[in-house]
């Protein structure tokens, strides 16, 4: 995929994470589109850094917009793709579950470390608030992975359906 | 150096990006997002408040087509209300006929007092994100309007939080209930009991009363007090648990914000 699209698609996601997407919050909840998408790109696209750049530098644009400070998603992204990265090499990449339990693990991740970073700089978020948001993140995360998988695989996996190239 | 840097490339990457990361991170902890996320901001409070429009619309909507039952007891619920407000206005006329005459006595004894009203400015919220823990958002009014930091945030039911941070035609606003910063607060129904909350960092607040022997009651309203940040009266919630402390030797209570944060679409800013 061209670097190109993949900015498109991170810049969407941006820009309908604070407004369109909360048309479908459940529990005040709603999926983080550029976590999945990193997510996606890190894990099914070997040998390209969609996610890690994109992911990097769009986390700097979300945090300066929705964060009260600057740097801390960036870096949870960061990390988080980097991990998917080496994870995908361990992993069956076109496996539907393993990309929906790296999803999970990566909402986990990132969870954890924005709570940390928030935590260092002096937040009073308790940590049963975190813990609280996370079942319903992780459904939410892996419906969107869901998704993004049926639509990514095509691209990534050309004629899946032939048996030569099943797994 | 320069040697081992090239032989570890992609060591020396990944830490040098990590590291820049924290000086970016460690930058907007003291200054804020600088010019270019002051830009930034500006370019989503456009983008976003139409979008945010047709958003809260169709929310409404589909709220109309799901909810009838649940919007049928509300309107019966507002009626009952309706009636008690209107019995509450008679007296508060009464009242303001007689304040008007101690005002008039004060303007003859020459008395100058140290009221001030702060001006008021609405705004829409434009931006929100729900996919994390942590909730700020963004309002479509900001320095232009004479919205600085730490500005008061109210709704029409309470209050919400304070301005963390503004620019020109925006400005991100923190709940009371995101951080502890403590409101002194007294009683609605009896002044005389005075205490303090913050935010528990759970969706709640928690705090105590100055007396260990407060009569404070579950179901009491707390308003502010006008000590601190905070002016007097605005309405901070109701308290939800109250019990003795033996090792402060106070009373401590739980309390639950009267502004409903996830049904917020206007908010007023005290300047």
């Amino acid at each position: 995929m061209k670097y190109f699209w993949s900015f498109l698609m991170f810049l969407i996601c941006t820009v309908i994470q604070g407004n369109l997407i909360n048309l479908i919050e459940i529990f005040n909840i709603t999926p983080n589109l550029i976590l999945c998408l990193v997510v996606m790109f890190s894990f099914l696209y070997n040998g390209e850094y969609h996610g890690i750049i994109w992911g990097t530098f769009f986390g700097l644009v979300s945090d300066i917009l929705y964060m009260p400070y600057t740097g801390v998603s960036a870096l949870a992204y960061f990390v988080i793709a980097l991990a998917v990265i080496f994870a995908s090499d361990v992993f069956n990449r076109e496996n539907i579950a393993n990309n929906i339990i790296v999803s999970v693990a990566a909402t986990l991740a990132f969870n954890v470390i924005t709570f940390v970073i928030l935590k260092i700089m002096g937040s009073d978020i308790h940590i049963i608030s975190m813990i609280k948001c996370l079942p319903m993140m992780f459904v939410y995360n892996a419906l969107v992975t869901f998704i993004l998988y049926h639509i990514f695989i095509r691209k990534v996996v050309r004629f899946r359906s032939d048996r030569h190239f099943r797994f | 150096m320069i040697k081992w840097m090239r032989e570890h490339r992609i060591f020396t990457a990944i830490t040098s990006v990590i590291l820049i990361l924290c000086v970016i991170i460690a930058i907007s902890y003291y200054n804020g997002t600088g010019f270019i996320g002051s830009i930034l901001n500006r370019g989503s409070a456009e983008v976003s408040e139409p979008v945010t429009g047709v958003v809260n619309n169709v929310r409404d909507d589909a709220k109309g087509l799901f909810g009838f039952r649940k919007i049928s007891k509300e309107n019966e619920a507002l009626k009952e209300e309706i009636e008690k407000l209107e019995k509450e206005l008679i007296a508060a006329k009464l009242e303001e006929a007689e304040l008007e005459e101690l005002r008039e006595l004060t303007s003859v004894l020459n008395y100058v007092g140290n009221e001030e009203s702060p001006e008021i400015v609405s705004a829409n919220i434009t931006g929100v994100d729900n996919s994390g823990f942590y909730n700020i958002f963004t309002i479509n009014a900001g320095e232009e309007s004479g919205i600085y930091e730490d500005c008061i945030v109210l709704s029409g039911n309470g209050l919400i939080g304070r301005v963390a941070e503004s620019g020109n035609g925006y400005a991100k606003v923190v709940s009371i209930i995101d951080e502890n910063l403590d409101i002194s607060f007294q009683v609605l129904r009896d002044a005389s009991i005075l205490g303090v909350v913050s935010g528990d960092g759970k969706g709640g607040l928690d705090g105590y009363t100055l007396k260990a022997d407060a009569g404070i009651v579950e179901g009491d309203t707390l308003i502010t007090t006008g000590i601190g940040l905070y002016p007097e009266g605005i309405v901070i919630g109701k308290v939800t648990k109250v019990e003795y402390n033996s090792d402060i030797q106070l009373m401590t209570l739980r309390a639950e914000t009267s502004a409903d944060f996830n049904a917020l679409r206007k908010v007023v800013v005290l300047i």
